[in-house]
């Protein structure tokens, strides 16, 4: 279970300052699809950062498997993202010049993990996921729904409780987007808990929970019905 | 993660900005061939300096060449034609001398004894030796064979001990039409025994030639030598067999001597106290022999001084060309760890930690310098003549001083020293350095949030 208590997160410092999150408190529940629903600069990516992670509050407390991330040490945050999250970004962060198996390993890379065993775990999450011939290639010869389903590969690989996904179809077309979507659905399904960061109603609707994000200001729902209008 | 995957990625990160890593190999290779050069010039000067021979004339022209690093100092006792150069300027100074005279620190002096001898072959030899034996030079009989022998090497300890016959040469072509050349040997037979030397060189005055000897190895007639005797027995003008016993028991006793003052174990002016069996030498030579150490302590601490010196300013210079080049290859660090900060994002993102982060980096840096000074030391083998070229004026200008004022020469060769440690040394203290200097960007980047290294990149 993720629980954020009244965490606020400030930029800047003086006028100039920006409130990108005010007070949030809410719960995700474990192996549940949840959805953070927010126009551009309500402060949804902040909020999925700071839950995997990547970011900390300016003040408040996050809680994520049974750990306090506020009192985690730079290197025991680095060792939280890479056994616990993995992270699907809008912008890939792929290295171009490294192949898919590479890429996708990575996070076993910086495990430790020999090359043998982090090279069959990737093959065979690469397979499951249709991508199964494109693993010798380079990752910047692929296409763009291509490449997020690498993205997504290497945030299951190392077979974290949690995935957080921000804008994963943001730049992708409406085919290769309901692909990405199918995929975080059916990983939720298998019992991760999945947080979507997305300003797509349609995207959202694939969620369970949905956390409304207005001028960072949090709001948690219930599922988007397929004809709600809100 | 593992050593090897950082490498991995190390490489990766080099090969991402190909033109700048080509930029700072080449500082590296540039300035690590000119540090290594300079460490190579100190070092080379001062081991050089520490194989010269300081050759001591006394004042009848008689000379002993003393070796800091002759094996009985606990040196290589090597030997090179460099050294004769020594006799040759002396040569080239005084155009009417002969033979032996060239050696003497005191032509003038033995000029006139040469005069004052008839003419006989060696004045400062004969003058030393007739009063040692009681017998005139020109009557002692000896026998000489030419013998063909090895080629000489300036290895070859065997050539330590030096002096100079003229008359030997002469007997020799005399007597068998062959000129001796360096390398080949010469077999003294004299009384009861026989002798064999090496030639290590020969030099020329005028018309006439003399060669330079090395005591190489003695044989009683009563055992067999080892060697076959090729040319009939000639007669020779030449040292008693006792007298050059006792000069060798002479030199033996003025080598230790020496070592004693370098030592510090006693000075010129008690040496006669703490080694009284130097008193006979002492008083056939004039009662020069306290001068003697005197001179030769005091060229033996200007060496010493010298060569401390020398090496103190090129390992200095050193490391300013270091400290100087350093800033541009810390900043070509930091500008790869920038173009690269977008995948060290993505890294983090996945769970990279600081001490991953900087290993990436150091073994970055690693490689960059490590291929550098490789490349470098190519450079340095390169100018090695060049290295040779600037030791041998640096000893010429530097030894030649000393000489003059001193009752010496110096004998000396000129070789380029490279120890292994000296490339180890300029990858050390490159990584240090660079590592120091290039530390806050590879801390910035190893500790900050992930969101702050990728936000930094868009």
């Amino acid at each position: 279970m993720i629980e954020l208590k009244h965490v606020d997160k400030i930029y800047g410092k003086g006028e100039g300052a920006v409130h990108a999150l005010k007070d949030v408190s809410l719960t995700i529940r474990d192996g549940t699809f949840t959805a953070i629903l927010g126009k551009s600069g309500s402060g949804k990516s902040t909020l999925m950062n700071i839950i995997g992670g990547l970011d900390s509050p300016t003040s408040g407390e996050v809680w994520s498997a049974g750990k306090l991330l506020g009192k985690l040490s730079k290197n025991e945050l680095a060792a939280y993202r890479n056994k616990t999250t993995g992270f699907v970004f809008q912008s890939f962060y792929l290295e171009p010049t490294f192949t898919v198996l590479d890429n996708v390993a990575m996070p076993l890379i910086i495990a430790g993990m020999k090359r043998k065993e982090r090279e069959e775990k990737a093959a065979d999450i690469l397979e499951k996921l249709g991508l199964g011939d494109k693993i010798k290639k380079r990752a910047g010869e692929l296409s763009g729904g291509q490449k997020q389903r690498v993205s997504i590969a290497r945030a299951l690989v190392h077979g974290p409780s949690l995935i957080l996904a921000d804008e994963p179809t943001g730049n992708l077309d409406s085919k290769n987007g309901r692909e990405v979507m199918e995929l975080l659905t059916a990983v939720a399904e298998e019992g991760r808990s999945v947080v979507l960061v997305t300003h797509n109603r349609e995207d959202a609707k694939c969620a369970e929970d949905v956390i409304l994000l207005a001028d960072g200001v949090a709001t948690t729902r219930g599922r988007i019905l397929e004809d709600e209008v809100f | 993660m593992r050593f090897p995957d950082a490498a991995s990625i190390a490489v990766h990160n080099i090969r991402h900005n190909p033109g700048r890593t080509l930029l700072t190999v080449l500082i590296v290779t540039v300035v690590s061939g000119l540090v290594m050069f300079l460490m190579a010039l100190g070092l080379s000067f001062h081991d050089n300096l520490t194989r010269a021979s300081l050759v001591y004339f006394n004042d009848h022209g008689a000379n002993y060449a003393l070796r800091p690093l002759d094996p009985a100092y606990g040196g290589t006792g090597e030997l090179s034609r460099e050294e004769y150069e020594v006799y040759r300027a002396n040569a080239e100074k005084y155009p009417d001398a002969r033979g032996d005279d060239l050696a003497s620190g005191s032509i003038d002096a033995a000029l006139t004894l040469r005069s004052a001898d008839g003419g006989s072959a060696s004045p400062a030899w004969s003058y030393a030796l007739r009063d040692l034996a009681g017998k005139s030079f020109a009557s002692v009989p000896a026998d000489v064979v030419f013998y063909e022998g090895r080629v000489w090497t300036p290895a070859d300890s065997a050539s330590r001990n030096l002096f100079l016959s003229r008359t030997l040469t002469q007997y020799v072509e005399k007597q068998t039409g062959h000129t001796l050349h360096a390398g080949e040997e010469v077999c003294l037979c004299g009384i009861g025994e026989v002798r064999r030397y090496t030639v290590a060189g020969i030099f020329s005055c005028g018309d006439e030639a003399a060669c330079i000897l090395g005591i190489d190895e003695f044989f009683s007639l009563a055992e067999d030598p080892g060697f076959s005797i090729r040319v009939d027995l000639i007669e020779m003008k030449l040292r008693p067999v006792d007298a050059a016993y006792d000069f060798n028991s002479l030199y033996d006793h003025m080598r230790a001597l020496t070592k004693a003052t370098n030592a510090g174990l006693t000075q010129p002016d008690t040496f006669l106290e703490d080694y009284p069996e130097l008193r006979p030498f002492y008083d056939l030579f004039g009662g020069s022999a306290a001068r003697f150490t005197c001179d030769f302590a005091d060229a033996m601490s200007v060496l010493n001084i010298l060569s401390s010196i020398v090496v103190a300013v090129f390992f200095l210079l050193a490391l300013a060309v270091l400290l100087l080049s350093v800033s541009s290859v810390a900043n070509s660090v930091v500008i790869s760890v920038d173009k690269n900060r977008k995948f060290f994002g993505m890294l983090k993102a996945v769970g990279l930690d600081a001490k991953g982060t900087r290993a990436i980096v150091y073994i970055e840096l690693l490689l960059i310098v490590f291929v550098g000074v490789i490349l470098g030391m190519g450079i340095l083998f390169a100018l090695t003549p060049l290295l040779s070229a600037i030791i041998a004026s640096l000893f010429s200008y530097l030894l030649g001083s000393i000489s003059s004022f001193t009752n010496s020469a110096i004998a000396y060769v000129t070789r380029v020293t490279l120890p292994f440690w000296v490339p180890l040394a300029t990858i050390a203290f490159f990584l240090l350095l660079t590592m120091l200097f290039s530390r806050g960007s590879i801390q910035k980047i190893a500790t900050q949030d992930v969101m702050a290294t990728l936000s930094e990149v868009e």
